[in-house]
């Protein structure tokens, strides 16, 4: 088994979850990886991928698995000669079981460009923070904001990801009310497992 | 990406529509000659079509000829664009399509006619040929719906009527050649075989309104590849970012049909039948799915079972790609005993017989009887499908009420073969849907007229009554459309401005059923005086059609004799019975001497 972290820049990010896994399905065709097969009536290729990120948000830190028997290094090699532009791999590493990042994942980091007059002490500062939920109902999220930080190139969050995530274009909506209307670009830089103190970027104990 | 497009992109439905990059596109560089085709509907529709993939193989076979593509905008993204003055740009190296130096449109069908104005105007380029100057790209048009070119000469710098696998390559090496626009379309429509430049055409018109004649008097012949073996065919096809509505390779076995269905344009239109070397296939089929990671390959032509190599194909074909399902999309009910082919299971399987009654179906020559119907019905049940489609067409000339009966009966037919089966796990669901006949350019009923608004709606009401029953879904379509697409497939130049009228109403996806809006269509042909009833009328055999410029090499007298033919319920039959003389053994048909002697045969047979 292979476990990956892979990118979806370039305009990637625009291309959706499900059709992501097609691609992925058919870079593993193209290069010819002989993927073990679901039994049962409709067999499909053995892959597990980290939960969905939103439709237009760049990342370098997806996280796939793949039943393949294959050197981690010819894997990220033929991967990467194979795959659409904007998918490629970042770091692989072979595995016995299925991390299942989809369940283990439970924050994220995003560095967010363009939150011109947002005060990140501020934010960090307040009891509460809501965002809408899909009925227009606010929701109150404050403890799903683990840090948030002004760097040099704009500000640096990490928040909830995983079954209770905080979208991050939520997050920056809801900054847009507090400090007006603002043409932000999120990058999801990193993804981390484990609670409390103990978090770790996703594929450390891996490696 | 520009900063604007990003932002849009984020609002939209669907945004890796507008992106590019799929795998297999060739990375763009700035040719000598620059060449984008322009779908007139949406990516995942354009993306699936084998035409365009064909075209842009045959202009980047061109030294230094460059070929990107662009596909019409979905109304949210095209709304967007304009209002943040954002112009339609190509896919691959994302410029403006004005910095092009040519755009082909693909003419599929009728009702994308609104969609190409609408893709100039998001472009930033003047509708009409006569507002664009030298500066602008030269506006070209291809596909089967540009044999009848008139509505949209207007627009149109020039078409290609035909073939495009030599047309399109001696096009780019033409611009390569001659820089200056107004030569290069002289020199075009001169030395190019299809080529059409509406400007260097008049029509003269009588004073009834009908047309006299054209000036210069001189046929345009459809540019005709003949040996498709060595033309261009693309070996890696481009693996769209969204699921599209064919997400699988394509391998055109063999291009034309033997059948001359009476109300078939393309089996008219793509004669002779060129079939492909099954070897040459197999290789092809080979390199398509290894590159592109595909799970279906689709065996496409008009009437696949037709394919003299199909016995030795398929084999061949799951011998050298074992993992690879197959689709044979238009396999005929008499053509193939086709179970050894169909091993994906569908939810349902089509049938298309087309006409009710034996009688209507000899008049369109659709040579296939009831007991083939039910021959293969019992195949499919047999196969484990209990749901079963079935098409046909509606208001075909000499239809009466008994030829809708007849539908009745075989729905009646099929539920007792299905009755009579032993273990039935599933109940029977039989879905219905006709749609109205449509006469067409280059077959024999081009002279037909279309069934009015009242006796579509009589035909409909007594086929409602006729199927009211249990598992038994009847579909149709909008009348409207039926007598738009009448009107624009039989138009000439006059209806151009009713295009124009109707884009300008805000009409665009006038093929997509649910953004079709008949009042603002009506509104145009009000605006510009044009009556619709004067398209889908009866024509006379004497008249001059607008079409008559085009030479698609299918005598007129051949498809009048068809037309008699018709009306007598004589049944013509396929080409392999031997030649019909349809005209095309006068200009190239490879199997022409064969045929010929088929026929002698049967002459001699009926003459002891």
């Amino acid at each position: 088994m292979i476990a990956f972290k892979y990118s979806k820049t370039e305009g990637a990010e625009f291309i959706s979850h499900l059709d992501t896994l097609r691609h992925l399905n058919k870079t593993f065709k193209r290069a010819g990886f002989e993927v073990k097969h679901s039994q049962g009536f409709h067999p499909h290729m053995l892959v597990y991928m980290s939960s969905p990120i939103g439709v237009g948000l760049k990342s370098y830190a997806e996280y796939c698995t793949v039943d393949v028997d294959i050197s981690a290094e010819q894997f990220k090699e033929e991967f990467n000669r194979y795959s659409p532009k904007g998918i490629k791999c970042i770091e692989s590493y072979a595995v016995e079981k299925n991390p299942n990042f989809a369940s283990v994942i439970t924050r994220a980091k995003y560095v967010i460009s363009g939150l011109h007059g947002v005060n990140a002490e501020e934010v960090m500062a307040m009891q509460s923070f809501t965002v809408k939920d899909k009925h227009g109902e606010p929701k109150e999220v404050r403890e799903k904001i683990y840090s948030f930080t002004e760097t040099a190139e704009g500000h640096e969050v990490v928040l909830a990801a995983g079954n209770n995530a905080l979208r991050p274009d939520a997050f920056v909506k809801r900054l847009a009310e507090l400090y007006g209307e603002m043409d932000a670009d999120i990058v999801k830089t990193e993804s981390y497992v484990g609670e409390g103190d103990s978090v770790a970027t996703a594929l450390s104990d891996i490696g | 990406m520009d900063k604007k497009l990003s932002s849009i992109l984020k609002r939209v439905e669907k945004p890796a529509r507008y992106i590019g990059g799929e795998f297999n596109e060739v990375e763009p560089f700035e040719g000598a000659f620059n060449y984008c085709v322009c779908f007139p509907d949406v990516y995942e529709v354009g993306m699936s079509n084998l035409g365009i993939k064909i075209v842009n193989e045959a202009i980047m076979s061109v030294a230094g000829a460059y070929a990107d593509r662009c596909f019409a905008p979905w109304p949210d993204f095209g709304k967007e664009l304009k209002e943040a003055g954002v112009e339609l740009y190509a896919l691959g190296n994302k410029k403006p399509l004005k910095t092009f130096d040519m755009l082909g449109f693909s003419l599929q069908y009728e009702m994308s006619y609104t969609n190409v104005l609408y893709m100039l105007d998001l472009a930033g380029i003047p509708l009409r040929r006569e507002d664009r100057g030298d500066s602008f790209p030269i506006i070209q048009a291809g596909g089967p719906c540009a044999c009848n070119p008139e509505p949209l000469a207007d627009f149109i710098d020039i078409f290609i009527v035909g073939d495009g696998e030599e047309s399109m390559k001696q096009l780019a090496e033409l611009k390569i050649a001659c820089l200056e626009k107004q030569e290069f379309l002289r020199r075009a429509a001169a030395e190019i075989p299809g080529a059409y430049v509406p400007a260097l055409v008049d029509v003269k018109y009588g004073i009834n309104g009908e047309i006299e004649g054209f000036s210069p008097d001189k046929r345009i012949e459809k540019a005709l590849c003949r040996d498709l073996a060595s033309a261009v065919y693309p070996k890696r096809f481009a693996v769209p970012t969204i699921e599209a509505v064919f997400d699988r390779g394509v391998l055109e076995v063999m291009r034309g049909c033997y059948r001359g269905c009476r109300f078939c344009q393309a089996g008219f239109l793509y004669r002779p039948v060129r079939e492909r070397d099954a070897e040459d296939l197999v290789e092809t089929a080979k390199s398509i799915m290894c590159t592109s990671g595909f799970d279906e390959l689709s065996l496409n032509s008009l009437s696949t079972g037709d394919y003299s190599s199909l016995r030795e194909l398929i084999p061949a074909l799951k011998d050298a790609l074992p993992n690879v399902n197959m689709a044979l999309p238009s396999l005929r009910l008499d053509s193939f005993e086709g179970d050894f082919v169909q091993e994906t299971r569908k939810s349902s399987i089509t049938f298309a017989p087309e006409a009710g009654t034996q009688r209507l179906r000899d008049v369109i020559n659709k040579d296939v009887s009831e007991e083939e119907i039910m021959r293969g019905v019992r195949q499919a049940f047999e196969q484990g499908y209990s749901t079963i489609k079935l098409y046909f067409m509606l208001g075909l000339p000499t239809e009466t009420d008994e030829d809708l009966k007849g539908i009745r009966d075989i729905v009646f037919k099929i539920r007792d073969v299905y009755a009579a089966r032993p273990n039935r796990l599933r109940s029977l669901k039989i879905s219905v849907s006709v749609s109205t006949f449509i006469p067409k350019p280059f077959t024999p009923f081009q002279w037909e007229r279309q069934a009015s608004e009242q006796e579509v709606e009589a035909k409909i009401a007594l086929l409602r009554k006729e199927l009211h029953l249990r598992g038994v879904v009847l579909s149709w379509n909008d009348f409207a459309l039926s007598e738009m697409e009448a009107v624009f497939a039989r138009g000439d130049r006059r209806t151009g401005k009713v295009i124009e009228a109707a884009y300008r109403n805000g009409c665009i996806f006038d093929g997509w059923t649910h953004l079709f809006n008949a009042e603002k269509w009506y509104e145009a042909f009000r605006q510009t005086g044009v009556d619709p009833k004067a398209y889908t009328r009866e024509w006379r055999e004497d008249e001059v059609l607008p079409w008559d410029l085009i030479d698609v090499y299918v005598d007129k007298k051949f498809l009048l004799k068809e037309r008699h033919a018709a009306y007598a319920n004589a049944v013509t039959g396929s080409c392999l019975t031997g030649c019909k003389g349809c005209g095309l053994q006068k200009v190239y048909c490879p199997k022409k001497d064969e045929l010929a002697a088929k026929k002698a045969a049967n002459c001699k047979k009926e003459g002891e």
